[in-house]
């Protein structure tokens, strides 16, 4: 591996959140039964013709801004014409030779970025399965709008890639103009790879990887495929230039078709559609809609808040998060609370839920109550949380749940004293343990203490009774 | 009372609404006529029989309850085989569409009858729109009402045919390169293609993208003001529907053209004429000037490279626009093929003709690697320098004219061989096409043997008005239009 | 510029293979000497140079539709024109990744 370089490029397209298609007004999103969201349109009737939908216009332009790239004032539509059932029209609505996009760039995330060549708008094609009878064509995905991000081959490394493609993904969430779910097919990255000897600059014979459908397969597949042409160099061999599909569950590519000879797409403007004028407004407008990009975000994160990397790397991850973060810090809580709580209590409870983050059913303002009734000394950490779980189910206010539930913290000497006793009196072992030097004996009888109290006894207190109690000296400072 | 068939359709509106008439004594009439005399011709591909009587009676029912009727209520209406309407068959004069029945509206169609026409039956055409004769129509050719040994022209040689034959008083077609224009000239009657995006295209089964334009044929210009009245505005589902006000159509009753400069460009008018249209056209120039007209001698310096640009222009993005016929979802499918490929190679070959294939085959070419750039590219380019010229041109004359054809119409099977033949038949007419012009043709005479000779004029893009008011003139002071054929 | 094409059967099986047709063996020589009698048509076009490269710039673009979805076809219609159906679906003969 150490004789050649790798030379990777990437092309992503990304199903944008749209209502309906990109030229018909079927609705676009999830796709159901075969063949239920199907326009005229999208079947390419007779006499039909094109209808752009503002919306992935104006996604694709805040992809292109999000993206830093150079959108155009002026680009078009042209036709990709090529044959295959799932195409109904015989052509891709594409865009080829003026792009909405040039330019733009993605964060590897450690100083370094990737070029990108372009950001086009098109549409996308139908779905085929194969059966007994011959193969099945539903139209349901056709005519979804897509944008195309074609990257620069600047990337290195599997690593590179899988940086780029999450990278990628965060900035285009983070935007709202995909769900970026390699998953459910709402973004598809195509990869092409080649090696190199290192010191050269002349790029080797060129692979393109296809059916990579999640992040963790891309990179598996391009090791692979850095394997298997570092394999044939190594061995005097040349590499084919042809389209290969990963297959997963074998861990290996296998050829799907050569491509010695470029396919004749016989692009040009499509004639339906005259040119897209995008006017300095709308690019204002979605500029202003962009809102703040994660790399940012995190950038502020590290001077206003001052946290630690990681609450940094959790709570900027989506859009939502950081929001519901610094809903909770403007609300008074101090950040790095703010930040304990989310990641410890909000984020595993939203994990159960289907809804956005933003509907979560405990408001900031409710969080924030308790955090202070926490902070006051009348809920010990265990009490706030269970008053948390009790604000999920039932809503209402954390005081009134904390009664409710009777979790206010024991402070009383008196109540707590014989429970102590009682513990010592449990665990003489630990208790001899104790008397012994062995400090952190103590730990069970508190524990004892605390199941006693369901944990509302105040440690502090708890702690300084066992101490007199067992006869040693009071704990070393915080 | 008149026939009712020989009436114009401003005329049957008028009746209609007054009372006078029944909608259902008119669609019977015209019923009854294409039964009669449509199986000498073949104009029609099918008529809507008792269906047409249906919404005729409807017209009435709405008449006797007092409702408003639209300006056309009652006025049947022949429309060219590539306009979809729902529920019906629609093939573009192809077997690749055999059968197929659309689940949704032309809006040109729909804006007929929401102004109260009845559409009457479908007529014949060449595939695709694709000829000058309609003799590449699958279902055998149409002739002409005058000379049924010729040929009506094309592609909307149907339409043609059927007003000149007064089996309707009006007809829809569709021009792409003088396929309203042409059969027009060669059938005698008066054909209207307004300027590009006037008329949506949204339910026109397309030919090529950029040049097709809805347009429609009658036996008189005011009839097809009438037309252009409701058929005319920008249309959602057309990107390429146009905005722009329609000035007035009204019918001006000067009986005179002072003031009114027409240009007649040289390249147009001269060069490749049969004799008696060239007479025809000098005659009608001389008229022009009788009634005042200023007759600007001009040049359109370009035109001379106006057929390969059309029809390069033209077969590229038919080539592409016919690539949705493949046999999945509507349409001919030959059975036996056991690759999908196979199965569309087969269904395009037996369903297209072979105009139709050559043109996909030519289009093809032009759009291809290696090519495109030397064809495809340079006549898109070339026709911006055309649109120059016509700019220029529109600097000096308000309108501009030419013979619509120059030829009468043909004998059937004379031109059928030579591909390149036929296409020179539009050589008048493509310019304006490329341009995207409102033009129009209109009787100017006849051969000594009785065929009709075209006259064409040709506006600036969305001038209409200026088109018809001139040619509403022309029709008054002469009386070429006044002669019918079968009569 | 370069030299004219030669429009020859090389070319016409390219062609016809792009374009999904099959031209059959018999026909080839009719087809191809139509294609080249236009395509000698089209050469006027190659002698002009100094072409200007694009129109103006536009001042409209393409007109755009708000994003509201609408009822799509109902499923019998999109399949009503099909020769073959099943399962809601288009079924065409094998389709053969190469």
């Amino acid at each position: 591996m150490t004789d050649y370089t790798t030379v990777i490029g990437l092309e992503v397209h990304v199903q944008l959140s749209t209502h309906s298609k990109l030229f018909s007004p079927a609705p676009s999103g999830a796709l159901g039964e075969p063949n239920t969201r199907v326009h005229a349109i999208d079947l390419g009737l007779p006499g039909v013709l094109p209808r752009p939908n503002a919306a992935a216009i104006e996604l694709a332009v805040r992809a292109a801004l999000a993206l830093d790239g150079d959108v155009q004032t002026v680009s078009r539509f042209a036709r990709k014409n090529y044959f295959y059932p799932d195409l109904p029209k015989g052509y891709q609505i594409s865009q080829f030779e003026e792009p909405v996009c040039r330019g733009g760039s993605v964060p590897l995330g450690d100083g370094r970025s990737c070029r990108l060549t372009r950001v086009h708008i098109e549409e996308d094609a139908g779905k085929l399965t194969h059966g007994d009878i011959g193969t099945l064509v539903d139209l349901n995905r056709a005519g979804m709008p897509l944008v195309e991000i074609v990257g620069e081959p600047d990337l290195r490394t599997p690593a590179d890639a899988h940086a780029f493609l999450h990278n990628l993904r965060e900035i285009l969430r983070y935007a709202g103009v995909s769900d970026c779910d390699m998953e459910l097919g709402s973004m598809r990255c195509d990869a092409n790879i080649s090696l190199m000897p290192v010191g050269s600059t002349r790029f080797g014979t060129k692979v393109e990887l296809k059916n990579l459908n999640s992040l963790k397969m891309v990179q598996r597949a391009l090791e692979y495929e850095e394997r298997r042409q570092a394999a044939i160099l190594a061995a005097g061999g040349r590499i084919a230039a042809e389209t290969r599909g990963w297959n997963d569950e074998a861990g290996e590519s296998r050829p799907q078709r050569s491509k010695e000879s470029a396919p004749d797409y016989r692009y040009f403007p499509d004639p339906d559609l005259p040119p897209l004028v995008i006017a300095p407004a709308m690019i204002d407008r979605q500029r202003e809609a962009l809102g703040e990009l994660p790399q940012h975000r995190r950038a502020r994160y590290r001077t206003d808040f001052q946290l630690p990397e990681h609450d940094i790397l959790v709570l900027t991850q989506e859009r939502a998060v950081g929001d519901w973060f610094e809903a909770l810090v403007a609300a008074g809580i101090e950040p790095k609370t703010a930040s304990n709580w989310t990641m410890s209590e909000v984020l595993p409870a939203q994990r159960q839920r289907t809804t956005p983050l933003a509907e979560f059913p405990v408001s900031p303002q409710q969080l924030c109550e308790l955090v202070q009734l926490q902070g006051r000394g009348a809920l010990t950490q265990v009490s706030a949380r269970k008053v948390f779980q009790h604000l999920l189910v039932h809503g209402g206010a954390a005081e009134a749940a904390m009664h409710e539930l009777g979790l206010l913290r024991i402070v009383d000497r008196d109540v707590l004293q014989p429970l102590v006793d009682a513990a010592i009196a449990a665990l003489p072992e630990a208790a001899v343990a104790v008397r012994a030097g062995k400090e952190r004996a103590m730990d069970a009888i508190k524990g004892n203490v605390m199941r006693a109290t369901q944990g509302r006894a105040d440690p502090a207190i708890v702690d300084a009774l066992l101490r007199a109690a067992l006869g040693i000296g009071s704990a070393p400072p915080a | 009372m008149t026939d009712l068939h020989q009436l114009s359709a401003t005329a049957l509106a008028r009746l209609v609404r007054s009372g006078e008439v029944r909608a259902r004594d008119v669609v019977r009439s015209f019923l009854d006529r294409i039964d009669r005399l449509d199986p000498d011709y073949h104009a029609f591909l099918d008529h809507r029989g008792g269906r047409a009587l249906a919404d005729a009676d409807a017209v009435d029912t709405a008449r006797a309850r007092g409702a408003d009727l639209g300006p056309l209520a009652g006025v049947p209406i022949a429309w060219k085989d590539n306009l979809v309407l729902r529920g019906e068959v629609t093939s573009a004069g192809s077997r690749m569409l055999d059968g197929f029945r659309s689940p949704y509206t032309a809006t040109c169609l729909q804006r007929l009858t929401a102004a109260g026409a009845i559409l009457l039956g479908r007529t014949n055409m060449d595939e695709f729109g694709m000829g000058s004769s309609t003799e590449n129509s699958a279902y055998g050719p149409t002739r002409n009402p005058w000379r049924p040994d010729c040929v009506p022209g094309g592609s909307s040689g149907g339409s043609a045919a059927a007003v000149a034959a007064a089996l309707c008083p009006l007809a829809l077609g569709s021009d792409t390169g003088g396929s309203v224009r042409q059969p027009a000239a060669l059938c005698g009657v008066v054909g209207l293609k307004p300027s590009y995006g006037r008329v949506s295209r949204f339910g026109l089964i397309a030919y090529a993208s950029s040049l097709d334009c809805v347009g429609a044929l009658a036996r008189s210009v005011e009839d097809l003001a009438l037309w252009l009245r409701v058929a005319a505005g920008v249309d959602d589902a057309d990107p390429t529907s146009v905005a722009a006000p329609l000035p007035g159509l009204e019918p001006d009753h000067r009986d005179d053209l002072r003031g009114v400069r027409i240009g007649v460009p040289w390249e147009l008018n001269g060069p490749g004429l049969e004799d008696e249209v060239a007479a025809s056209t000098q005659a009608a120039i001389d008229a022009l000037r009788g009634l005042g007209a200023e007759i600007v001698e001009c040049s359109l310096p370009r035109v001379a490279y106006a057929v390969p640009t059309y029809y390069l222009i033209a077969m590229a993005e038919a080539a592409s626009n016919l690539a949705r016929y493949d046999g999945v979802r509507y349409g001919a499918r030959s059975s036996g093929a056991r690759r999908c490929e196979e199965m569309t190679t087969v269904s395009r070959s037996r369903g297209f003709g072979v105009e139709t294939q050559l043109r996909i085959l030519l289009g093809t070419f032009g759009l291809s690697i290696g090519y495109q750039q030397e064809y495809y590219g340079k006549a898109t380019r070339v026709r911006e320098l055309l649109r120059a010229d016509f700019r220029q041109v529109f600097g000096q004359c308000d309108l501009l004219l030419s013979p619509t054809s120059p030829v009468a119409a043909f004998p059937l099977g004379s031109r059928v061989d030579d591909p390149l033949a036929m296409y020179l038949c539009d050589a008048l007419t493509v310019p304006a096409s490329l341009a995207g012009l409102p033009a129009l043709s209109q009787p100017c005479g006849f051969t000594t043997d009785g065929r009709p000779i075209g006259l064409q004029w040709m506006a600036p893009p969305l001038r209409e008005d200026l088109l018809l008011q001139v040619a509403h003139v022309f029709e008054r002071q002469t009386d070429h239009h006044q002669r019918r054929a079968l009569s | 510029m370069p030299p004219a094409p030669a429009v020859d059967r090389a070319l016409l099986q390219r062609l016809a293979e792009l374009a999904r047709l099959h031209v059959p063996a018999e026909r080839q020589g009719e087809v191809l000497r139509s294609m080249q009698r236009v395509v000698a048509a089209f050469d006027a076009l190659r002698e002009l140079h100094d072409l200007p490269l694009d129109a103006a710039a536009p001042t409209a673009g393409v007109p755009l539709r708000p994003d509201t979805a609408e009822p799509p076809l109902p499923l019998d219609e999109v399949l009503a024109n099909a020769r073959q159906t099943a399962a809601g679906m288009f079924v065409v003969p094998r389709v053969v990744d190469a």
